[in-house]
């Protein structure tokens, strides 16, 4: 399978951890299949990179994270968005959609 | 390396490495476990859902170094994040705390700001003289010659220069008095010669207008002092490119120099002017290799150290010597030094000495009463803390944990220490500005560079947090060893270690005041004494006036000397008058030198104090004559040379009989000794006196002399003088002022002395005063159930009141035996300042007791009266 540029890469799998966190609290598991499940595995994104990005964001400040207990009852380390991550969650979306239409209008008008 | 025992009682608040670590692998371990469940439901068996998690997942390990990266910056932050918070909440709380008691605030803040604002306007002072770098461009590449002594020919200085191979580039310069003529009467002001590369050679600017150089040879230029411009001048800006007449010739103002420049002159030293010299003027001071005037300095060239130089210089010395005999043989003897520090002061140290002692002493005393003060405070805390106990316990008891409360009550002293020792650097600007204020009073030129700088504000800093240690520490201890479950059955206050502590606080604070007081003491004593040592001589009713000509006025100056001195005898009112170089104790000028005498089997060398005179200056200070006679204007150059000699020279070179003896002077003639004076002193009122002789002002001239004059009518006397100087010789500066106001300089020590001692001494006994106080009151509301039941059972009130004070009894007098053994001790050290007072002076040991005692007196009185006042029943009642 093609690899689209590393930069676009990361750019792209902060954008959906942040977007995956949008709806509440959630673990690395949860997050990993959330973006399996809503790519159709298009980006071969393998976990290893996920937890580092993750805990880049958590570094960044954008998210930040608490143990707690998971659905079966085990410990499990959850992730939420803090306000700086929402905000730069709404800030990556509005980037993502002038370029993806930037991109889209060249492609079209070929 | 995990030490469990630090930890559990420290209690590290933060996670290791190794948690962090352990927390990435528990966090993959979870989503793997997860994976594979959720692969197992989908029907994969067992070992291939685990390839396929494995798979799916990475590389494991890259991505736990690279989480372990950044969960310990997200470790750190929250940590930093939490102490913070604790610690607003601390200070919100300890905040609350001091409002509520604002007396106490008050009073600790006061304190404090006594003692952080005492000590830091000493190490302002201290920063000022020691440790602000000279204003010039790189001053730790710059050094000074000295070659046996710190002056040197010029002649031998243009050697130097040019064929040191150590130096960039070496200057010189020398002090000059020169008289500015004024409207009214020339105004004397000091400053340097330099030669023409000085600006250049230091790198520094003027601030207005332009410094001089190399090309301006020959030419008459002056550079003056920002503070000489602003206050002879009024910082008239079209000062630059007039002329003034300086010492009787014209020079034209090329510009001023920046505040708080002085060329490489050491820490307090001053100049008004610097201007050019012109090494082509006739005279001694350019072209007598013997003539040693002037201060050589030098930019060092790069990666040369002190000693190179010194080798290097010493070599060339040797050269120079062999070239030019008359060159002596001390000249050998190079070394070579900084302008900044320190060992900047060679040459004057002699001078600066009291200046330093001085100092060390005040920093002494300083301590002791921030010691006092955080004594007293930390006394005060432990009394609150005690008082305190149900809270304390009660916040144990719901789970604070001790460290936190140890944290807590650090935060309390440190809030009050904080505002203690912001309002003690205000203090201390003012202090400091006083200082200043007092230093340019003096005759002598001083100017302190006292500002408060970084290196000023990270003392207090300092100060404050040794304050809020020697403070907060014992009363936190006490609270970190509580007993909870006791403390909350038990309702009465202290444990009876924190009295111990108390005990010892009080006891350690009566007995530094006690040492404070003995050496305030000792200063006053001494300065009643001072009054009454007998200098040798008899300032009062003697006018001086100090008279400073051009260095070259030669035979023209000795005249007019000559002819000012006999006019002004003949004034009616006027009873004597005299010339002298060096007017005694005005700590101005002084005169040392090497005299050889016959001795048994050859010669000896003697060091010999000197002064310089024209005929009737002993009979106008009335210093008798023990035989002989006194000069006359008949000895003069080309007269057999002549001398008169102290007793005490007299004495130890003849054993007395010294009429007609002969010594050798530099210029190996013999010199006959015509009389002998009684012992004066001549530095300071405390010296004991050494051999002294005493040479003819004919015989040698000086261009700097002082006319004393013995009148009845000072006003015409000064007026005369004036008149007199402006005929004869206009531009010659003259000062005029009563002798016993520049022996008064001699006094200074002792009276600034006894001053800051008497106010440090009486302030810490007002603070242990307070303590004992605080003691008192605080172990009568510890002891009211005791009382109360003393009472009841029949107590009458002599036997409560030494029940009460028996206790401030004993504590004041343990104190005082240190506090005077100690402070004997340290008046021992202090014996340089103090003028026929012992240290063990019986009348100040008992008077400082009798201070001491007096204030825990007075302090035990208001609670032992409450005391005695307890009413039993409600004692018992309610205790």
């Amino acid at each position: 399978m093609n690899q689209p540029s590393t930069n676009l890469v990361r750019g792209t799998v902060d954008l959906l951890i942040l977007r995956a966190l949008q709806p509440g609290p959630a673990h690395g598991y949860a997050v990993s299949r959330w973006v399996h499940e809503r790519t159709n595995a298009v980006l071969a994104l393998e976990d290893a990179a996920l937890y580092q990005a993750l805990h880049r964001l958590e570094d960044k400040g954008w998210i930040e994270s608490e143990w707690g207990l998971s659905e079966n009852n085990r410990r499990a380390k959850y992730y939420q968005l803090t306000p700086a991550g929402r905000r730069q969650l709404r800030t990556e979306i509005g980037a993502w959609k002038s370029y993806a239409e930037a991109v889209f209008k060249v492609i079209e008008t070929a | 390396m995990k030490v469990p025992g630090v930890r559990r009682l420290f209690r590290f608040p933060w996670r290791t490495r190794e948690d962090v670590r352990e927390d990435v692998r528990s966090e993959f371990r979870f989503h793997l476990d997860m994976r594979i469940e959720d692969l197992r439901r989908e029907g994969l068996d067992e070992a291939s859902a685990r390839a396929r998690a494995l798979r799916e997942f990475g590389s494991e390990r890259s991505a736990e170094r690279v989480c372990a990266v950044h969960g310990d910056r997200v470790e750190r932050r929250r940590w930093l994040a939490r102490l913070a918070g604790e610690l607003s909440q601390d200070v919100t709380f300890a905040m609350r705390v001091v409002a509520r008691n604002p007396g106490f605030a008050l009073v600790t803040v006061l304190t404090l700001a006594i003692a952080i604002g005492a000590n830091t306007a000493i190490f302002a002072v201290v920063n000022g003289l020691l440790f602000r770098p000279l204003p010039v461009l790189a001053p730790h590449e710059l050094a000074r010659v000295k070659a046996g002594e710190t002056q040197m020919s010029w002649l031998n200085y243009e050697d130097v220069r040019r064929d040191n191979a150590v130096f960039e580039q070496t200057a010189a310069y020398r002090m000059r008095s020169l008289g500015l003529t004024t409207a009214e009467r020339p105004l004397l002001l000091r400053g340097q010669e330099t030669s023409d590369n000085f600006f250049s050679l230091l790198g520094v600017g003027p601030s207005r207008g332009r410094t001089y150089g190399p090309d301006d040879a020959g030419r008459g230029l002056v550079v003056l002092a920002d503070r000489v411009w602003r206050s002879r001048f009024g910082a008239d800006e079209s000062l630059l490119g007039r002329t003034l007449m300086l010492g009787g010739r014209p020079y034209e103002v090329a510009g001023i120099m920046p505040a708080l420049f002085r060329g490489v002159a050491p820490p307090g030293f001053t100049s008004d002017f610097w201007l050019l010299a012109d090494p082509s003027v006739a005279g001694p001071a350019f072209q007598d290799r013997a003539e040693s005037a002037f201060e050589v300095v030098g930019r060092l060239r790069p990666n040369v150290t002190h000693a190179q130089a010194a080798a290097d210089l010493q070599v060339l010395a040797r050269w120079l010597r062999s070239v030019h005999p008359e060159i002596p043989e001390r000249f050998l003897a190079v070394e070579v030094f900084p302008v900044d520090g320190v060992r900047a002061f060679q040459g004057v140290a002699r001078t600066l000495l009291p200046v330093f002692a001085f100092l060390g002493v005040m920093t002494v005393v300083a301590g002791f009463v921030l010691l006092i003060g955080c004594a007293n405070i930390a006394g005060l805390l432990m009394g609150r803390a005690a008082a305190r106990r149900h809270e304390i316990a009660m916040r144990l008891a719901l789970g604070a944990g001790r460290g936190r409360l140890v944290r807590q009550l650090l935060t309390e002293s440190l809030v009050l220490a904080s505002a203690g020792g912001a309002a003690g650097v205000v203090l201390a600007t003012w202090l400091a500005g006083g200082v200043d204020l007092l230093a340019s009073r003096l005759p002598v030129n001083v100017e302190l560079n006292i500002e408060t700088d970084l290196r000023v504000l990270i003392y207090s800093g300092l100060a404050t947090i040794v304050a809020t240690l020697a403070c907060g520490l014992l009363p936190a201890r006490g609270a970190a060893r509580f007993e909870v479950v006791s403390t909350l059955k038990d309702t009465h206050g202290g444990t009876p270690g924190s009295r111990r502590t108390r005990r010892a606080l009080v006891v350690g604070q009566v007995a530094a005041s006690a040492a404070l007081l003995l050496w305030s003491g000792l200063f006053v004593r001494s300065l009643g004494r001072i009054s009454d040592v007998d200098p040798g001589f008899d300032p009062a009713g003697v006018l001086v006036a100090g008279v400073v000509l051009q260095d070259d006025a030669g035979e023209a100056g000795e005249r007019m000397l000559t002819g000012l001195h006999q006019r002004i005898a003949d004034l009616p009112g006027v009873e004597s008058a005299g010339l002298a170089r060096i007017v005694p104790l005005a700590m101005e000028g002084r005169e040392e030198f090497d005299v050889a005498i016959a001795a048994s089997g050859g010669v000896s060398l003697r060091r010999v104090t000197a002064n310089r005179l024209g005929p009737g200056w002993f009979e106008t200070v009335r210093i008798p004559f023990i035989v002989g006679r006194d000069f006359t204007w008949e000895d003069r150059q080309g007269s057999p040379n002549v001398a008169i000699v102290n007793e005490t020279l007299a004495r130890q070179f003849w054993n007395g009989d010294a009429l007609g003896k002969q010594f050798f002077h530099q210029n190996r003639q013999p010199v006959d000794v015509v009389g002998v004076v009684r012992d004066s002193k001549y530095w300071t009122l405390g010296e004991t006196v050494r051999p002294m002789v005493y040479l003819p002002f004919g015989q040698s001239p000086i261009a700097e002399m002082s006319l004393h004059v013995r009148t009845a009518d000072p006003g015409s006397a000064t007026r005369a003088i004036v008149g007199e100087l402006q005929q004869r010789a206009p531009g010659v500066a003259v000062e005029i002022e009563p002798m016993t106001e520049v022996v008064s300089v001699a006094m200074l020590p002792a009276r600034v002395g006894a001053a800051v001692t008497a106010a440090f001494g009486v302030l810490a006994a007002f603070l242990s005063a307070l303590g004992i106080y605080g003691l008192v009151s605080f172990s009568v509301v510890q002891r009211t159930r005791e009382i109360g039941m003393r009472k009841a059972l029949g107590a009458g009130t002599v036997d409560i009141a030494r029940a009460i004070v028996g206790g401030s009894v004993t504590l004041t007098m343990t104190g005082l035996v240190f506090g005077l053994g100690l402070g004997a001790l340290g008046g021992i050290a202090l014996q340089g300042f103090i003028v026929g007072v012992s240290p063990l002076d019986p009348v100040t040991l008992l008077a400082a007791a009798g201070v001491v005692m007096s204030a825990a007196f007075l302090a035990s009185i208001v609670p032992t009266l409450a005391a005695i006042r307890l009413d039993p029943l409600v004692a018992l009642r309610d205790a």
